[in-house]
């Protein structure tokens, strides 16, 4: 039985999934785990794993084309279960019984009766040829095929109109295991590839069958599926009033979080920042209320001289939405508290090179993650999501550290990407070490997966590895706070032995390396005590570290 | 091994009120023609059926051919038929395209309803044929209906409604029955009795020794009973009920005595009755007493096997352009829920 | 100048301006002619048309709802009355495998343009087997348009679309709202409120309520309570047709309030309003920021004591303390 290859669990309610390559065609013998080809998310380009060992047997979406979730993206098998891929059209055959054939005989002769057809359909054949459907015989002579060399799967050994085009299909790709799909698809497969793509979304022809809407005649030469909910009632609305009317798409009333993120399972209440269809029965292929655009647009007719025009990213578009509308929603504060990180600094340097030896690159950043943990599990509130009602704890940790992507140098555009430790209170500081430097590798190199950008629950953003000390940072969607870590620097710094402000003759000036942590909080859940008392537990850990 | 019971009532046997040479040779000839091509579409469809072409319920009326061919003949351009599940032949009686007749039962784009009603529900308003149905006895009412509307406009058309003697127990029958009567609607009760409902035989199930004494005797209505395998006294027996009902004297039953040569439907194994009552009811068969007829009536062996060569061309040519033609576009689904 | 008239008036009113208007609409049922039908619905329609356009029927559901069938396949437009509602079981075959299928059965050959008509619901202890409402049944099968009014204006011009339009429409009225009163345009004025569209029928940002029928003046009743008593502002949608389902005009509503109470007669198991809950569900979660509900009678059958009655019927009082609980005040 092949082995069908679809988009994994964690796309599940993730819109807007498309085709960018295909890394294998049909034919290609995979293994397990082998990747199969790329498609893009709205943040993020994910690769397809085989699931299995054996040959593609069958490639259902082309480049560029958009995936619906549930879909069959490939088949991987043995190279005999080819026939098994293609959805059988005819029915199987009963038993076929004598006594019907007598039941229906010839009329008493005249002399002059024709005898009968004894069963196998109206078209009997001639003297000396095989027996095949009248469908059968049209293909074979359109396509070449002597009709004595296929083999037929019919009543009696009759031969098929299916047989016939798969015998095409064996011989077309000469040498190869008979395979259909491809480059070349066969009719049939075309036609089942076809099917597979155009079928219109449940709410669509829901619309469609209590408005009398044709959607056939809506959709033009689009496919079906492309239809959109919104396209149904705009042809309702026009019809109604007589004149072109366009329904525009629904846009929610609560800001999205910045993330994709899909609603926490175990919730009950739904967040205010709401996410692609959480609760639906299925998301379905209509294109949802928001559409970032990523075609390029025309060029600007009102661009001046000197001036230059970059078309949006995706990404771009993305965080220019969620920040603006966490700037606008989430009343920001920021507390700023110094640390030294001699103790750190001092633990790394023992313990750098024994890391690099297992492999891992051991960063402040491990640390931080540890320090806002330890914070977090003694201040829980700075570790929740917001919502009319009341606050919502998460008692797990999910920490999303922020990594800047390259800049384009052309214009200096860069991008952001803020990938998650999921459950990063299990992982030692090792394990920490290791996912934070997998997870940055991967943000750099485009290749993380769907659900390595969701379900964050508290976020760090170091800048001070770009040099910068001070950072008033945007809060992430749904979260309580965020963490910005500055430069660490060489400050002098006061040590005094005696009261602590009033000026003693045994007072120096040390020089530590110190950075400053940037905590802006949503100051509906925390105040400044609050949030104060989590920045304090941070450099508590982090200056007590042995 | 179950045994059918004896039928004591072969055609011969059936009270008759016409007498043969009703109808013109001629028309007799094109009669034959139309009853042929119902029955080797029937047989076609039964034999694709049975090779797993046709899926769901379908049941051919071999055996039933001048009921639908004497009465089509009978009524006028206009008049409204609806009939069972077991219809095709009314269709093609009154003139429907085999080729989008099979079409249709194939589930094809190029069927009369583009392939949403199959087998059971053939219906086609330009030829008068208001649809067959899936439920017993359902068809009855709409008939009456029709004839309602005719009679409430004035404008002189009946409507005939067919149904099996199976059907003569559904509430639904003398709801319509009392209402046509009372109400003296332009209406042909006609039920084609082969004497098997479904898979059982009428004498166990009906407490009425002949079914249309009991119309006559519970609603007062004009009741005949004819032998259903002779086209002519088909014809004859319509054409009479037809001008009452135009001429405003209200319903007619008439009760056709007739056979199914065929199983029920596509995959009946038919042991419910032997092969010795299926023999002796086909050297009474209605082609068969056509055949005869035509002879007589001086018309050539050569030239009956030449209708029989057309129309066998006839139906090859269909069952190919149906089995060729497309399956409907999915859009089809969602479309004739409502109508603008 | 408005003039007020009862539900039955201007139910009355829409039958009789369009047999006037076109003479394929006629009236057929139990007791409608001589009679003027059981509640009187069609009174006086008997002397103005005469036996060929108001017919009698005997106690036959079965036959003359497949004889307005027929009638509608060959170019009339039948009204049947039946009498109560419930009686759609009894002709359960002829309405549902014949009168809601046969245009799809054939490809489009033919059109139904049909309406039933009659009353449901209880309240006036008829028992369980007068008093159902079948807003539910009729909206699960394909193929009929279903409308259930809930005032004079929205009655007659429902019921002026419904048999202008070409396809099988149930008309639902309720015994209860037989008698209320309400303002409609001056006699003559043709006008037509459109199957498929939902109205909003008071203001409010709290949450949105949506009903239809009678459930909807209880609706708005507890609406007033709650403003006065509670301070919430609800915003009452009448939705007016169920099929075709006017999701757009809820959805609107619900951007303002965020939150959703469907609330109807009919049995709320498996009923309207878990369908309007899961078309918000499906069509804009974003917008709910609590769980959306459902308010209907539990499944009981409709018992004929008073107390019982009052007990389970899903009224003013069960509204108001649905809505409390839901905004945390119960």
């Amino acid at each position: 039985m092949a082995t069908e290859v679809k988009l994994p669990d964690e796309a599940q309610g993730v819109e807007n999934i498309t085709v960018n390559r295909w890394l294998v065609k049909a034919g290609d013998t995979v293994k397990s785990g082998d990747p199969l080809l790329e498609v893009a998310t709205e943040k993020v380009d994910t690769q397809i794993q085989s699931p299995a060992d054996g040959v593609v047997l069958q490639i259902n979406f082309g480049e560029g084309d958009l995936v619906p979730p549930n879909a069959i993206l490939a088949l991987v098998g043995l190279p005999d279960e080819a026939k098994v891929a293609v959805p059988a059209r005819a029915p199987e055959e009963p038993e076929h019984t004598e006594v019907k054939d007598a039941r229906v005989a010839p009329l008493p002769s005249d002399g002059s009766e024709k005898p009968q057809p004894d069963g196998q359909g109206p078209a009997p054949a001639a003297e000396g040829e095989p027996k095949a459907t009248p469908v059968a015989r049209r293909v074979a002579e359109q396509e070449g095929i002597p009709l004595n060399e296929v083999k037929g799967s019919g009543l009696g050994g009759q031969v098929t109109k299916e047989d016939v085009l798969q015998y095409a299909e064996q011989h077309k790709h000469a040498g190869e295991a008979p395979s259909p799909g491809g480059e070349e698809p066969s009719p049939a497969a075309a036609e089942q590839d076809e099917e597979l793509k155009d079928v219109a979304s449940l709410p669509v022809g829901r619309l469609a069958a209590e408005y009398s809407i044709n959607l056939r005649q809506l959709a033009g030469d689009r496919p079906l599926r492309s239809l959109t909910v919104e396209d149904v009632l705009s042809a309702v609305e026009s019809r109604r009033s007589g004149k072109p009317v366009k329904v525009q798409p629904r846009r929610p009333a609560q800001p999205a979080p910045v993330q994709q993120a899909a609603q926490e399972p175990t919730r009950q209440a739904p967040a205010p920042a709401p996410a692609p269809a959480p609760a639906a029965p299925q998301p379905q292929v209509a294109p949802p209320a928001r559409q970032p655009q990523a075609a390029a647009p025309a060029p600007r007719a009102d661009l001046q001289p000197g001036e230059e025009f970059v078309p949006h990213t995706r990404m771009r578009s993305l965080i220019a939405r969620n920040t603006v509308q966490a700037a606008f929603s989430i009343p920001h504060v920021t507390t700023w508290w110094d640390v030294n990180m001699s103790a750190v600094l001092e633990h790394r340097r023992a313990n750098k090179s024994e890391f690099a030896i297992g492999g891992v690159n051991l960063t402040v950043t491990a640390y931080l993650v540890q320090a806002v943990i330890t914070a977090l599990k003694a201040v829980p509130a700075a570790n929740s999501t917001w919502t009319d009602e009341g606050v919502i704890i998460k008692r797990y940790y999910n920490i999303g550290v922020a990594v800047a992507l390259p800049a384009d140098p052309k214009s200096g555009l860069g991008g952001l990407i803020v990938p998650i430790i999921k459950n990063a209170d299990n992982l030692s500081l090792v394990g920490v070490a290791r996912a934070v430097n997998d997870l940055a590798q991967r943000a750099r190199a485009s290749n993380l997966k769907a659900d390595e950008l969701q379900g964050g629950t508290f976020t760090i953003t170091n800048y001070g590895t770009s040099g910068s000390r001070f950072q008033t940072p945007v809060i992430a969607g749904n979260e309580a706070g965020i963490l910005g870590v500055g430069a660490i620097e060489k400050r002098a710094v006061v040590l005094s032995n005696g009261h602590p402000l009033d000026p003693n003759v045994g007072d120096s000036l040390v020089f530590l390396p110190v950075l400053t942590l940037g905590f802006s909080y949503d100051h509906r859940i925390l105040d400044g005590a609050t949030a104060d008392r989590f920045c304090a537990k941070v450099k508590e850990a982090l200056e007590g570290w042995k | 091994m179950p045994k059918s019971l004896e039928t004591d009532l072969l055609p011969e046997q059936a009270i008759t009120k016409m007498a043969p040479g009703a109808v013109p040779t001629a028309q007799l000839k094109t009669m034959y023609r139309v009853m042929f091509l119902i029955r080797r579409v029937e047989e076609s469809l039964l034999q694709m059926a049975e090779s797993g072409k046709i899926g769901g319920a379908m049941h051919t009326a071999i055996g039933h051919e001048a009921n639908a061919v004497g009465a089509a003949a009978a009524l006028l351009p206009g008049d409204y038929v609806t009939c069972t599940y077991r219809g095709h032949h009314h269709s093609l009686a009154h003139g429907m395209d085999p080729k989008e007749a099979i079409a249709e039962v194939l589930g094809k784009a190029t069927g009369f309803s583009k392939g949403k009603g199959g087998s059971m529900h053939f219906i086609k308003p330009e030829i008068g044929l208001m649809g067959a149905n899936g439920i017993v006895g359902a068809q009855v009412p709409h008939a009456a209906g029709m004839a309602l509307a005719s009679q409430l406009r004035d404008d002189g058309h009946i409507a005939m409604t067919f149904f099996g003697e199976g059907a003569i127990y559904q509430g639904v029958m003398h709801e319509t029955f009392n209402i046509a009567q009372k109400w003296h609607l332009p209406i042909i009760f006609y039920c084609e009795n082969n004497r098997y409902s479904e898979m059982t035989p009428i004498q166990h199930t009906s407490s009425a020794e002949e079914i249309f004494l009991f119309p006559k005797g519970a609603y007062g209505m004009e009741s005949i009973q004819i032998d259903g395998n002779d086209v002519e006294q088909v014809f004859s027996a319509v054409r009479e009920a037809a001008e009452r009902a135009r001429a405003g004297e209200g319903p007619t039953f008439i009760e056709a005595l007739t056979y199914r040569l065929a199983g029920h439907m596509a995959g009946d194994l038919e042991t419910y009755r032997s092969a010795e009552e299926i023999d002796l009811q086909r050297k009474h068969e209605p082609l068969v007493v056509l055949r005869d007829r035509l002879l007589e009536r001086g018309v050539s062996k050569e030239e009956l096997a030449q209708i029989r060569e057309e129309v066998d061309a006839q139906v090859k040519e269909a069952v190919e352009f149906a089995e060729n033609s497309p399956w409907p576009d999915p859009a089809e689904a969602y479309t004739d829920v409502f109508v603008e | 100048m408005a003039r007020q008239t009862t539900y039955i008036q201007a139910v009355n009113e829409a039958m009789r301006d369009e047999m006037r208007r076109d003479e394929s609409v006629f009236i057929i049922g139990e007791d409608v002619g001589r009679y003027g039908g059981l509640f009187r619905v069609t009174r006086n329609l008997f002397d103005e048309f005469g036996p060929r356009r108001v017919l009698d029927t005997p106690i036959s559901e079965q036959a003359f709802l497949g004889m307005a069938l027929g009638t509608a396949m060959v170019g009339m437009r039948p009204i049947v009355e039946l009498m109560y509602m419930d009686f759609t079981l009894v002709a359960a075959d002829q309405i549902f495998n014949q009168i809601a299928k046969m245009t799809y059965m054939s490809g489009g050959q033919v059109h139904v343009p049909l309406v039933i008509r009659g009353q449901q619901g209880g309240g006036k202890r008829y028992g369980s087997q007068h008093s159902q409402s079948f807003d539910g049944l009729y909206s699960h099968f394909p193929g009929i348009k279903v409308v259930a009014p809930s005032n004079p204006y929205d009655a007659k011009g429902l019921l002026t679309a419904a048999i202008r339009d070409n396809n099988p429409v149930v008309f639902l009225e309720h015994k209860l709202l037989y008698f209320t009163r309400g303002d409609v345009p001056p006699a003559g004025e043709d006008y037509v409120v459109p199957i498929g569209k939902a109205q909003v029928r008071r203001e409010g940002t709290d949450l949105t309520i949506v009903s239809y029928s009678y459930s909807l003046l209880q609706a708005l009743e507890a609406a007033e309570e709650l403003s006065k008593e509670h301070g919430i502002e609800a915003e009452v949608v009448d939705l007016r047709s169920i099929v075709p389902m006017d999701m757009q005009t809820v959805l609107d509503s619900l951007e303002k309030t965020g939150r959703l109470l469907a609330v109807h007669e009919s049995y709320a198991n498996n009923g309207v309003g878990a369908e309007i809950v899961a078309r918000a569900y499906e069509l804009a979660p974003g917008l709910l920021k609590a769980p959306a509900r459902r308010l209907g009678m539990p499944p009981v059958s409709v018992p004929v004591s008073l107390t019982l009655e009052e007990e389970i019927l899903p009224w003013r009082r069960q509204i108001k303390s649905l809505v409390l609980e839901m905004m945390g005040k119960g």
